[in-house]
């Protein structure tokens, strides 16, 4: 898949992979995973930004003797879910209007 | 590459980024490491599903980011860190309390069994060397406590605890008494204190025992434990490390001191040098009283700095700062001696004795 557009879709996926219920590092990895390939140094920095927007909140939980880093989606970030459904409307219009031109070029 | 090696190496490569944000990029990969671990991927494979380390370090420099401001949210979670590490410290504290009533019962005995958590033998033991001619002393472990203890003896010991998953090296060679333990558990069994809170496992530490007067250098490395040490009247160089615990020093003497650990506090207590000293951590607060040095350098995040150092004010050339909080230093130049204190979102208050 393009990259700048995998980029905007798997800050949502990572959203939408805590948005049930905080999760941490490994668990969204291979939540994610299950619809697109997601590997740690792709996931950190997307973490940092969501964190930093105020879309996550993060905490910490003792787990067998270490530190476990959790995160917990915030109002803001839910609505950025919402607005990412949004702009999809938009896209679909976009890959309409693609479709159809490509079509007529033929 | 373990995963130690490959932390060890991956820490250098970042050497570039600020401290604090360098632990944190660490602690995420080591988090997700150990995660793996935990559902059965062996540790060379969850290493090697990281990716070459220079290529990692490369990509995590190359997204490296300018500072930003705090927004809320983080504000939040550095509260909730900080929390975490008072519970840790208190959770240590208990630790140690523990520890001093094993030790003890224990101190007449050279050899004594008795049944771990899980089931196996182990067994303690002692390694002695005369100090005379030792330049280093040197311990080098993993997920262990490490007490140095201060003797009128001319003998070094070492007393530890064998266990199934724990592997050590003891030896007394070119004048490096050397102490090293590999942790073989990958993790599962780090430190009870850490779980049920106040009594220490006697697998999770190793004291050594020094002559008070010892005069060569001392390197302690260890990892999610804490270090004390206390009565140490000429030391040469002193350098501790770990990771997620405390170092708590007492009464030391030495050419330099050098104290690192991360999400812990540093306490110093009467510790004076000739050189510099040097006291860096994480999320926590580090807390002196009564030091002496000519060149102190103090440097945390989200943590306070407080306590007294010996001498005027007017000695020292002060570099100071911290942000989100107050600090009564003023940054100041003139003095012969140098006094650098930093922190984020902590209080510094520093006191002079004259």
């Amino acid at each position: 898949m393009d990259t700048q557009l995998k980029k905007g879709v798997l800050d949502i996926c990572v959203l939408a992979a805590v948005s049930r219920k905080d999760s941490y590092g490994y668990q969204i990895i291979r939540d994610v995973s299950s619809c697109v390939t997601i590997s740690e140094s792709t996931l950190y920095p997307i973490l940092r930004r969501l964190e930093s927007g105020g879309f996550l909140a993060v905490y910490s939980v003792a787990h067998n003797g270490r530190l476990r880093k959790y995160y917990r989606i915030t109002d803001t970030g839910r609505r950025k879910i919402k607005d990412f459904f949004e702009e999809w409307q938009d896209l679909v219009r976009i890959h309409d209007f693609i479709c159809q031109e490509a079509e007529t070029d033929e | 590459m373990n995963k130690k090696q490959y932390f060890r190496r991956l820490k250098f490569l970042l050497r570039s980024l600020p401290r604090g944000e360098r632990e944190k990029i660490l602690q995420f990969y080591r988090e997700i490491l150990e995660d793996k671990i935990e559902n059965g991927i062996p540790e060379e494979n969850a290493v090697n599903e990281l990716g070459d380390v220079h290529v990692l370090a490369q990509k995590i420099l190359a997204e490296n980011p300018v500072r930003r401001q705090m927004s809320p949210g983080k504000i939040v979670a550095i509260v909730l860190v900080s929390f975490f590490g008072v519970v840790l410290v208190a959770a240590l504290t208990a630790a140690a309390l523990g520890f001093a009533a094993y030790t003890q019962v224990k101190t007449s005995a050279t050899a004594s069994s008795s049944s771990t958590r899980d089931g196996g033998e182990k067994e303690s033991r002692t390694y002695a060397a005369a100090a005379d001619g030792v330049l280093t002393v040197q311990v080098n472990a993993e997920n262990k406590k490490i007490e140095l203890v201060s003797t009128d003896g001319d003998q070094i010991t070492a007393q530890y605890c064998t266990a199934q998953d724990q592997v050590y090296k003891l030896s007394n060679q070119n004048g490096v008494f050397s102490v090293a333990n590999k942790d073989l558990s990958h993790g599962s069994r780090f430190p009870d204190s850490w779980i049920n809170g106040s009594v220490i496992d006697p697998a999770d530490l190793i004291t050594v025992k020094i002559p008070k007067d010892f005069a060569g250098d001392i390197t302690v490395e260890t990892s999610n434990s804490a270090i004390a040490a206390s009565d140490f009247s000429k030391l040469g160089g002193f350098r501790c490390e770990t990771s997620n615990s405390a170092i708590c020093l007492s009464g030391i003497s030495a050419r330099d001191v050098k104290l690192e650990s991360s999400n812990a506090l540093i306490s110093m207590e009467n510790i004076s040098t000739a050189g510099q000293l040097s006291a860096r951590t994480d999320n926590a607060a580090i807390s002196l009283e009564r030091i002496a040095s000519p060149d102190i350098k103090l440097e945390t995040t989200n943590g306070m700095i407080r306590g007294t150092i010996q001498g005027r004010e007017n000695d020292y050339t002060i570099d100071a700062d911290t942000t989100n909080a107050v600090s009564n230093l003023q940054s100041r130049s003139g003095g012969e001696k140098k006094l650098s204190v930093h922190t984020s979102n902590g209080l510094i208050h520093i006191d002079f004795d004259e």
